[in-house]
């Protein structure tokens, strides 16, 4: 019997040690062990890269996406219910958490480079040579993460490590671009000369170009020449022209001859088809059969494996977004494929365009007159849906279409005839919202040109840009300048901050040439009376000089360490006169 | 009619031999037991009751033997039994009598077991007397359950379980119920724990209602300290039929039923919606459509001349007399060595929505429970083993019922009525019928639902097999010292089949599919637990009695793994071919595969039950938990819990009122559960490698590089959710016992709710989950039993009872207090429209309210004149007159309140039972009150063209028409887009759930050979009062359950529970 219960009372005191409670995880690595290899490394490097495919899964709320369309260059469109599109062209507000979204995505990309800053070092097998040029992509990644975000709220948080601090303070102006301009020497440092091009990493080259971009924005915006970075150095307009003088020469990166040859619709399933208006004109897409651009120098790549749930940035949402309204005939939208209508190509810019240079063939090549498509209809096809839809589309960010074997229907994008080998992920062929996959251009070489002219005062980088054009040479002046910029570089993400940094009253004017442009509703034709909506463009940009509302989720979020901490919101938002309610119907 | 008995049970125990394939060796001697009684005396016996009415259907058995009888119709009975021997006479609900035979004749008078009083109840780890429980437990008995003829158990406790709030997740045959305890105590899971016959997790609804002997639920902390880490939600006990020493019994119940739909929306058909649709255009000022020059002219002439009304898609999908079946079969019997239960059963249920590919469910369920004395000494079974095993296979087929992107209902109530559903060839009307109809021409993204619904989920199926196994081994040295050791063994494995066949309805990509597709997926594993406990029973000077125990517990689960693959390019094309074998599109395969993950719990425990003469009870019940999902530091935790009883009817001075109070006692409890279900690794900062971290470097666009990220923030802190608890009730008989009360009070505090509070966009990765958040949940229940006989032959019980509870968020650990839920619920576009927030109810509905429809513009004029706010800065005639509830003279997110509960505030029961001379009548029913519902039958979003109800008439046409709907308007607009208090609804309702009327042919034919011979005719969901337009006012939907079950009361086109007629049989031999 005692037997028993000594039994009894051992089976009772049976483990509960703590070793039967310890588990772990088979499919997830942790931080504790991570990253430590060559392999490491470059998944590390990647999973940063990867923020922009993020980004692009929901277009709509980016800084890219914003700037177009609150640009002078383009109106809001879509649907009615797409109030979010009308509300960026319009610089007003629509429910609370509208750039939530794009806010807490771009800072993971911050996250993920300030991780990869931290942890690259620990990596073994790799040579100092590829661990400088990773350190350096990460450096790049987070000063263009970072562009994006004080360009969009001018105001923010700025972590510099993967630490989580509820205490961090916003910062803007010189604290915060100095930070951006010291990553990317920092990046142009660290990263061989070496160019990249064609593979998707940037490069030291790279680097320099946003170096330029970054500069010439703060420097403008904030009119201040010489940064102090907040390790103490300090960068100088000369700092900057050194670098950009030493990409044109050196980085190996070139002008495409045909400046059509840079956008897909130019690609060679598409271009020579009896529908085209190029056909056999002599058109070759350069980047026909993955053929390497030249002149790209920092683009977005896309992928076959996009999945709604997760991973539909894969695939190129602008394209989506900035296709053709309505359910329409491809036959009747050639070269062009379905989208959501969002940012029509504003009147204004046509013919501003028009009259500054009536010859420049780059107009055609930039703006698609609808009228022109085989048989487009107004308000959105059979939608009856559309609003500030205008005569003009832009051609550079699309969906482009290509004729089947058939011969009758449509891919509806042209990946599909070029590659036959493309193996989507399922259920995903032939889609019109998942099928865009040509790389996005987000810096391109000619923009390298025309900041050397823009820095030095020197025309020969922009006269560069404009033979290719086949435009004759013109003498340096910042209206020149300023225009070629425009002409070169449209709906490619950089007019907006070009407005901005030119000064409030060039910016102002230039918004409202928007006003009373001939639009249509719901295929009506109207006039973009916003006065009675925003009060008018230039009116909304005093109010803001154009930083987005900062997310109010956000900023209730930054109390939570104190009220000392509590984020402020930028001027011109939180107001009852700033919020879109829908267009007045 | 001992002769035949005997004959039936011999027979059988052959069955049952033949079934599970041998006996156990206390049966194998059996018939030869029953040889050598026979050559003794004859005993002939009356069994009486304390009234003098004879006793049917006891059981007469020689004691230490399994020689016995039943006894017949007058309660009498004739067995060979030697002089000398004892018998045993029992029947249920009355006290067990021993008698010793001295002559040819006996009688034997049966006391009534007073009832309630010596009724035990399962308490976790034991059982206690019902008298003697300190705590607030609510018990029902399976012979209540298997009388309303329920598919799944919860159904039927819907009336009977005060507390227990048990909503159905849909009306679809095999889908799940959305339960909770005393109110929601989490936004995480808020389901109770389940327990089956000691096996923690297990899934009630895999259980025949016909297999279960009780179901003790434990609602307050006290209660549930014993399961400590798992209890914060209740514990809902569920105990399987158990053997029962005597005659073997045979049992068989079936039923078969026809069900269809209780309601049915009216729907425009197709000149009606022409009209309105002619209406809307004409609101907006713009042209009626060309009906008559875009529509075929066929198509055209055939709507205008009447003879083609359109399609009424909902009726279309509508099963007529969806059929339902029931057999359960059950064998029980043992000796005082030996006892075993054995059941087999076997239920299938079509849905009345989903025709012609259906909903479908069928499960078939196999138990077998046993337990053996293994050495008994004297009276005392030294060791004793017993097993409990339950096997169950089900099989589902559905159609969509999800949100407004997968809701095949929806689908149908929103769809055009002008498309027919078949061409003339029979075949479904797609693209190429809907081009040459014209209706292309009108309605670009017009479709078919039906097809659609075919194709995409008229081919599926899954599988599911459970098997639930425990082996207890019991030592009981001396008397009330019992050692336990149980070990429990949990197996499951699911399988899924999915085939979508190529088709084209439309061109949209979401209404075609460009090659067919299989899917294929399967899941399987175990888990295992062992708990050991030790209890002594004891008493002191027979008056301070205790009872003791102590134990420990280990359980692992997650040892298994899940696959996935999906692949086109089928050989042929039907679903009996679609496996993925057959699919040659090496482009488009893929494949998923992980393991389930594992996690553990161990445990220490004890309990002390006291009692002084039981007129004061006292208990102390302590656990000590560590749970595999928290950091070792943060592993372990102790619930602690303290209640206390006293019976005032048994204190002298109570002797005054004993004419009228039979009993009352009085109880008092408090404790503290934790709620440890959660995600594990929350602790760790785990990187991802997944496919959503690639980049396609080099153009390598169909295999892009791997990423690799740290995917979230850790919290090495995170530890349990507390919930502490506070209850005062009572428990009394009055009248002679003939009324029943019990009542309770209570308070539950959820303090640290595991929730993934929103931590700053800056930290750049995923947020924890942090111990962020706390509820209050209050509240009374009351259940008044009466139970009474009128003359000889009539008896009747009435259950009423009721339960209050008021549901309150106190805290959430961010600045706003806000945890926000998902946009887009009702229709695209729309934003949050439900959220749990501090002040409010779990769940809210959040949104403006309105104050009636602009009349007129002289109307607007005045309202803007007088400074007032509008939605739209050009309000017109028609249009909502949104509140400006703060006052800012602006229409913002800062005017949405709490416009609706879905959770309702009070739940009550009804349940009668009526018998006369062998006729039995049965009615239950059950109500909620207090909560909402958001209704939308279409999408005013993005779909101009979706059908409407006839309620489309209620709305704005013109001043005067309507002061509640705003005007008609195609597409969006922000009338509609603004979630407002126009989709509200209330919802109180109360449904006769259930009303049977059975007859025992036994009492006709008392020389047939069974005990009982019933029929009985049931009506389920006869009819439900409610002021609500919906076809079901029991929405137990969210919108999106993965991500905010605490959600419900959205009805998108909710599929209702059917109205049922059954006609069925209960036999007993």
């Amino acid at each position: 019997m005692k037997k028993i219960i000594y039994f009894a009372v051992a089976a009772m005191m049976f483990s509960s040690c703590n070793d039967f409670l310890d588990s772990e995880s088979y499919t997830q690595k942790n931080t504790g062990n991570y990253p430590l290899t060559a392999e490491d490394a470059e998944q590390v490097i990647t999973g940063i890269y990867n923020n922009l495919n993020i980004v692009n899964a929901n277009p709509q709320y980016s800084f890219f996406y914003y700037s177009e369309l609150a640009s002078d260059d383009r109106l809001g469109g879509g649907g009615f219910n797409d109030q979010l599109m009308q509300a960026e062209d319009l610089m007003l507000n629509t429910g609370s958490t509208m750039y939530t979204q794009f806010y807490q995505d771009r800072y993971k990309g911050v996250f993920r480079a300030n991780m990869a800053i931290e942890t690259l070092g620990n990596c073994k097998g790799v040579t100092e040579e590829a661990l400088n040029q990773y350190k350096g992509e990460a450096y790049f990644l987070r000063a263009y993460y970072y562009y994006e975000l004080a360009s969009m709220f001018g105001n923010i948080p700025c972590p510099v490590s993967s630490v989580a601090d509820p205490t961090l303070p916003q910062i803007s102006g010189e604290p915060l671009w100095g930070q951006i301009l010291q990553d990317l020497m920092a990046a142009i440092k660290l990263m061989p000369a070496k160019a990249q091009m064609g593979t998707g990493h940037v490069d030291k080259y790279c680097a320099q170009a946003l170096l330029g971009r970054a500069y010439l924005f703060y420097s403008g915006f904030y009119n201040d020449e010489t940064v102090t970075c907040p390790d103490g150095t300090e960068i100088t307009k000369q700092n900057v022209i050194d670098e950009i003088n030493d990409c044109v020469a050196n980085s190996g990166y070139s002008l495409v001859p045909n400046y059509y040859n840079l956008w897909a619709y130019t690609n060679r399933c598409t271009v020579n088809d009896e529908l085209s208006a190029y056909k056999g004109k002599g058109l070759v897409w350069v980047e026909n059969d993955y053929g390497t651009n030249p002149e790209a120098m920092f683009m977005v790549k896309y992928n076959t494996q996009p999945s709604w749930s997760t991973t539909i940035g894969y695939v190129n949402g602008y394209a989506l977004h900035f296709g053709v309204r309505g359910g329409q005939d491809y036959a009747k939208t050639f070269p062009f494929g379905q989208g959501w209508g969002a940012g029509p190509v504003a009147p204004n810019l046509y013919s501003d365009w028009n009259a500054a240079e009536p010859n420049d063939p780059r107009r055609d090549a930039s703006i698609q007159k609808v009228n022109d498509l085989p048989g487009y209809s107004y308000g959105a096809g059979g939608w009856n849906d559309f609003a500030q839809e205008t005569d003009y589309l832009q051609k550079k960010i699309m969906p482009v279409v290509a004729r089947k074997d058939d011969g009758t229907s449509f891919w509806a994008s042209f990946s599909n005839a070029m590659d036959p080998n493309l193996t989507w992920s399922s259920g995903n062929e032939d889609n019109f919202q998942l099928n865009s996959i040509n790389d996005m251009v987000l810096i391109r070489f000619a923009e390298v040109l025309l900041m050397q002219s823009e820095l030095t005062g020197d025309a020969t980088g922009m006269n560069k840009v404009r033979a290719r054009a086949g435009l004759p040479a013109v003498a340096y002046s910042v209206e020149a300048l300023r225009n070629e910029r425009r002409w070169e570089l449209a709906f490619e993400g950089v007019r907006w901050n070009d407005l901005r940094r030119y000064g409030d009253d060039y910016a102002k004017t230039a918004l409202d040439k928007q006003n009373n442009v001939n639009i249509y509703l719901s295929g009506t034709p109207g006039k973009n009376n916003v006065s009675s909506i925003n009060g008018g463009y230039g009116s909304r940009y005093t109010q803001t000089k154009g930083f987005a509302p900062l997310p109010t989720d956000q900023i209730s979020l930054s109390a939570q360490a104190g009220e000392q901490y509590k984020f402020k919101q930028n001027e011109g938002w939180g107001t009852t006169d700033s919020e879109y309610g829908g267009w007045p119907r | 009619m001992n002769l035949n008995s005997r004959k039936t049970a011999l027979i059988a125990k052959i069955c049952l031999s033949f079934l599970i394939g041998g006996v156990p060796s206390a049966f194998a001697t059996l018939p030869v037991a029953v040889e050598t009684t026979q050559q003794n005396g004859k005993v002939t016996g009356t069994v009486v009751d304390q009234y003098g009415e004879s006793v049917i259907g006891a059981n007469v058995l020689q004691k230490g033997t399994t020689n016995g009888v039943i006894t017949d119709i007058d309660g009498n009975f004739v067995l060979n039994v030697p002089r000398g021997a004892t018998l045993e006479v029992s029947f249920v609900g009355y006290v067990t009598q021993s008698v010793k035979v001295t002559g040819p004749t006996i009688k034997i008078v049966l006391v009534e077991d007073s009832k309630a009083l010596e009724e035990v109840v399962v308490v976790g780890y034991g059982v206690q007397k019902k008298k003697l429980v300190t705590g607030a437990t609510v018990q029902v008995k399976g012979e209540q359950l298997a009388a309303l003829n329920t598919t799944s158990a919860l159904t039927a406790m819907q009336s009977m379980s005060p507390g227990v709030n048990i909503t159905q997740s849909s009306g679809q045959p095999g889908e799940g119920f959305k339960v909770n305890i005393r109110g929601l105590g989490t936004v995480g899971s808020y389901a109770p724990l389940y327990v089956i016959d000691g096996i923690t997790g297990g899934d009630i609804n895999s259980l025949n209602p016909s297999d279960i002997e009780s179901i003790d639920v434990l609602k307050d902390a006290a209660s549930c300290a014993i399961y400590g880490a798992r209890g914060a939600n209740g514990v809902i006990l569920v105990t399987t039929k158990q053997g029962k020493i005597g005659k073997i019994q045979v049992t068989y119940d079936g039923y078969f039923g026809w069900q269809n739909s209780p309601k049915m929306p009216e729907l425009l058909n197709a000149k009606q919606y022409m009209e309105v649709q002619d209406l809307i255009m004409f609101n907006q000022g713009g042209q009626a459509i060309d009906w008559e020059g875009k529509l075929s002219s066929g198509l055209y002439n055939s709507i205008m001349d009447g003879s083609y009304q359109g399609t009424n898609w909902l009726k279309l999908i509508h099963n007529d007399d969806a059929p339902i079946t029931n057999h359960a079969l059950n064998v029980v019997g043992g000796n005082d060595m030996s006892k075993f239960s054995l059941g087999v059963s076997y239920t299938s249920q079509e849905g009345i929505y989903g025709k012609p590919v259906q909903s479908d469910f069928e499960r078939t369920s196999v138990r077998l429970n046993s337990d053996h004395v293994l050495w008994k000494k004297g009276d005392l079974d030294v060791i004793s083993l017993s097993e409990n095993m339950t096997y169950n296979y089900k099989t589902k087929s559905g159609i969509g019922i999800g949100n407004q992107y997968s809701n095949d209902i929806s689908n149908v109530l929103r769809a055009n009525p002008i498309t027919p559903a078949y061409n003339e060839s029979g075949d479904i009307f797609a693209y190429d019928d809907l081009l040459a109809s014209g209706i292309f021409g009108i309605i670009p993204g017009a479709g078919n639902p039906l097809g659609y619904m075919i194709y995409n989920r008229g081919n599926n199926i899954s599988k599911n097999h459970a098997l639930n196994m425990s082996a207890t081994l019991k030592i009981q040295p001396i008397k009330n010292l019992v050692w336990r050791s149980q070990f429990n063994y949990k197996m499951s494995s699911s399988s899924y089949r999915q085939y979508v066949p190529k088709y084209k309805i439309n061109p949209s990509v979401n209404s075609q599919a460009q090659s067919d597709r299989t899917q294929q997926s399967a899941s399987q594993g175990w888990s295992y637990s062992w708990e050991n406990t030790l209890n002594y029973k004891f008493s002191i000077d027979t008056s301070h009695n205790i009872d003791l125990l102590a134990g420990t517990s280990i359980e692992k689960w997650g040892m298994g793994e899940s696959m996935e693959a999906t692949n086109s390019g089928g050989l042929w094309s039907d679903w009996d071919h679609a496996w993925l074998d057959n699919m040659k599109d090496v482009g488009t395969a893929s494949a998923t595969g992980s393991p389930w993950g594992e996690g553990g719990l161990a445990s220490f425990f004890g309990r002390v039950n006291y009692d002084y003469k039981e007129k004061y009870m006292f208990s102390a019940i302590v656990r000590h938990d560590g749970s595999s999902n928290f950091a070792s530091g943060n592993r372990w935790g102790t619930f602690p819990s303290f209640s206390a009883g006293w019976v005032m009817t048994n204190e002298e001075f109570m002797k005054d009122s004993s004419n009228w109070l039979d009993f009352l006692k009085l109880r008092a409890s408090w404790g503290q559960n934790g709620n440890c279900n959660v995600a594990g690794f929350q602790y760790l900062a785990t990187v991802s490698f997944d496919k959503t971290a690639a980049y396609a470097f080099n153009n390598q666009v169909n295999n892009p590089q791997t990423g690799g990220y740290a995917n979230k923030l850790p919290n090495a802190d995170i530890t349990w959710e507390t919930s502490e608890q506070l209850n005062f009730g009572f428990d009394a008989r009055l009248l002679r016992s003939r009324l029943g009360v019990a009542f309770d009070w209570y308070k539950k505090t959820t303090k640290d709710w595991l929730v993934n509070a929103p931590v700053l966009g800056h930290y750049g990765t995923g947020a924890p989950d942090i111990n962020g958040g706390d509820v209050e949940n209050t509240g009374i229940e009351l259940a008044l039993n009466w139970n009474d006989k009128a003359g000889k032959e009539f008896t009747y019980t009435v259950g009423v009872n009721m339960a209050y509870n008021k549901n309150e968020v106190t805290r959430i650990a961010n600045a706003e207090g806000i945890l926000h839920g998902p946009s887009n619920v009702l229709s695209q576009g729309t934003t949050e429209m439900y959220r749990a927030e501090v002040g409010q109810p779990i769940g809210y509905f959040w949104g403006y309210k309105t104050a009636g429809v602009f009349q007129n513009t002289a109307e607007i004029d005045a309202w803007k004149a007088a400074g007032n706010a509008t939605m739209s800065s050009n309000p017109v005639p028609g249009d909502l007159i949104f509140v400006d509830l703060n006052g800012d003279k602006a229409i913002t997110d800062a005017d949405k309140t709490n416009i609706g509960n879905p959770h309702p505030d009070l739940t009550a029961g009804l349940n009668l039972n009526f018998g006369y001379k062998g006729f039995d009548l049965t009615i239950a029913g059950y109500g909620a009150f207090g909560h909402q519902i958001a209704k939308s039958y279409r999408k005013f979003g993005d779909s101009q063209y979706d059908n409407y109800t006839t309620d489309v008439y209620d709305t704005w046409h013109g001043e005067g028409t309507s002061n509640k709907l705003p005007r008609l308007v195609p597409g969006n607009n922000y009338n509609y887009l603004n979630i407002s208090d126009i989709y509200m609804e209330d919802a109180d309702f109360f449904r006769l759930q259930n009303i049977t009327l059975g007859y025992d042919f036994k009492k006709l034919f008392p020389r047939a050979p069974f005990q009982q011979a019933r029929l009985y005719v049931t009506a389920q969901n006869l009819f439900t009062i409610t002021g609500y337009s919906g076809m079901d006012p029991e929405v137990g939907a969210s919108g999106d359950e993965t991500n905010y079950s605490w959600g419900s009361g959205i009805d998108l086109g909710f599929y209702p529970s059917p109205r049922t007629f059954l006609v069925g049989v209960n036999l007993k031999f």
